[in-house]
């Protein structure tokens, strides 16, 4: 199930992810697309940090049951979501970069889809 | 998550470094006006920021900050003599008034010319709050005083403490910018059994954070009922203080307390905390009870990372959540057992650590404004109303938001817009 930007948390909340698919990447992308302010940053930077997490997880999750060829290509999508996430933390926030590495990491999940298929956590 | 780059920055604070620079813009406390109550007593070695220092009372009563070691051949000026209003080292007898001017060099041929133009490095220092606070930076950027609330309360109304950390100040400063551990360190029932208190019921509030000229403040919202909402108002004040709301019955009631992490070098900390209530005087012996820091040498704790806290699993099952005594010793366990300065580009953050994230990136861009373009914080080149910040815990109606119930005054509002 992923979740519907209609449904997420206004700009100057967290909205939390629960999940790394396409969606989740729009919702986080768009947010990022409307913010200003440096608080505002900060609360997309908590976003993409929990988002980091979940990949990161996936990552260890991927080495652990050996499928090495998964983890690497989860570990391209973690490094676009790190670059995104320095981006909207740097000291004067680079929304348009991060954004791009955001959408960088949603070309990688589209072409996990078929392979991963077989997984319940895309 | 910080690179490691910016772990570093955050957490390196010796003399040159780039947070060293900036921490050293604001006025400090840097040990306990007890600790050299007396003119003419002992002096007392400090640390502070990897600077060892020596601090005394004069005979007429002024408070010096010197370096530790005599210009002459190093020697610590913790044993010199006190007396006459100066520190005469025990070596050569070469004596320092508090602004660091020597004033006598008995061994010198021409001791009373050369004496003029020696100095040990001193630095400016005021007494409040119970607390010797000094200045460590340029003089000529010397800020004005905060002069904060409890520290022009009556004696028996603030109580001052001083309890060593054995980490990186960033460490312990972060734990009081994290509400979500309060309902689970700080549980006063086993886990698993009945929560006893509303903030251990509910373990995700809801942090909201807002910029100020001081640093931030951040709300951490609960739901009382479908119309009603609680918040805890932590205020953060740059670099290292955070003013805690009050909260609970009887002594805590009105009291509140302000947190300052003062770095003792890269791996230690000088936490001291103060305890200040305008309805009825502070019960120190209370607080230590509460806290669990019980001191030995030195103002480290007696329950410690050496003995591991003394943890009792015994009371892990029928009295707490951590088997540790007292909420600050609680606190310092946590963070020392992070390692002495904590790796944070391996942590795995969510959206409920959102106050540390906001806290980080505010040190971060501060110092690297001061150091790359000259930028000092806007708190230092105003005179701020700094008696009107304080930590709150309030009740409000669910359809408006805390912000709008404690606004902040247009002297205290950041602009932080960005594009």
């Amino acid at each position: 199930m992923t979740q519907q930007p209609s449904l997420v948390a206004a700009i100057d909340e967290t909205f939390e992810p629960h999940d790394f698919s396409v969606a989740t990447l729009a919702t986080i992308s768009e947010r990022i697309a409307r913010s200003r302010s440096l608080e505002e940053f900060v609360y997309r930077e908590s976003e993409l940090d929990d988002l980091w997490r979940i990949l990161d997880y996936a990552v260890k999750d991927a080495h652990w049951i050996g499928d090495a060829r998964h983890a690497g290509r989860l570990e391209i999508i973690r490094a676009h979501v790190q670059s995104a996430h320095d981006h909207v933390a740097a000291d004067v926030p680079a929304p348009a970069e991060a954004m791009a590495a955001l959408r960088h990491a949603s070309t990688e999940v589209r072409r996990l889809a078929e392979p991963a298929k077989a997984n319940p956590s895309i | 998550m910080l690179t490691k780059a910016d772990n570093d920055l955050l957490t390196r604070v010796g003399p040159g470094t780039v947070m060293g620079t900036m921490l050293r813009r604001f006025w400090t406390p840097a040990l306990l006006s007890d600790e050299i109550a007396e003119p003419n007593g002992r002096p007392v070695r400090i640390r502070l920021m990897g600077e060892d220092l020596v601090a005394f009372r004069a005979s007429d009563d002024r408070v010096g900050l010197l370096e530790e070691a005599c210009p002459h051949r190093g020697t610590s000026l913790g044993l010199a003599v006190n007396a006459d209003n100066g520190l005469r080292c025990l070596y050569h007898g070469w004596k320092f008034d508090v602004n660091g001017q020597c004033l006598d060099m008995p061994a010198e041929q021409d001791g009373s010319a050369m004496c003029a133009r020696i100095r040990a490095r001193a630095y400016p220092t005021v007494e409040a709050g119970g607390v010797v606070w000094t200045y460590m930076g340029p003089p000529a950027e010397k800020p004005v005083f905060p002069n904060f609330e409890w520290l022009s309360f009556a004696p028996e109304h603030v109580a001052a403490f001083k309890v060593r950390a054995d980490c990186n100040y960033a460490q312990v400063m972060e734990g009081t910018v994290d509400s979500a551990h309060a309902g689970v360190l700080h549980r006063e029932s086993p886990w698993g059994e009945e929560a006893k208190y509303p903030h251990e019921k509910d373990l995700k509030p809801k942090l909201e954070i807002e910029y100020t000229q001081y640093g931030l403040r951040y709300g951490a919202v609960r739901t009382l009922s479908p119309e009603e909402r609680h918040v805890r108002v932590t205020q953060v004040i740059l670099p290292f203080m955070t003013l805690i709301p009050p909260d609970g019955a009887g002594v805590r009631k009105h009291r509140r307390m302000a947190n300052a992490f003062v770095p003792r070098d890269d791996v230690s900390t000088w936490h001291i905390q103060w305890f200040f209530d305008d309805t009825q005087p502070v019960d120190r012996a209370f607080r230590i009870e509460e806290g669990g820091h019980w001191l030995i040498d030195g103002f480290r704790k007696q329950l410690n990372i050496d003995n591991w806290y003394q943890q009792d699993r015994d009371m892990m099952r029928t009295t707490n959540m951590s088997g540790i005594r007292g909420i600050l010793t609680q606190d310092h366990a946590v963070s020392e057992t992070q390692g002495a300065i904590l790796d944070r580009s391996r942590e795995h953050l969510g959206t409920s650590d959102l106050a540390v994230v906001a806290w980080r990136r505010l040190m971060l861009r501060t110092a690297r404004g001061l150091a790359e373009r000259n930028e000092a914080p806007a708190m230092l080149s105003a005179a701020l109303p700094w008696q009107t910040i304080k930590g709150e815990t309030l009740v409000f109606k669910a359809q408006s938001g805390w912000k709008d119930v404690v606004p902040l005054s247009s002297e205290l509002a950041a602009d932080m817009t960005t594009a």
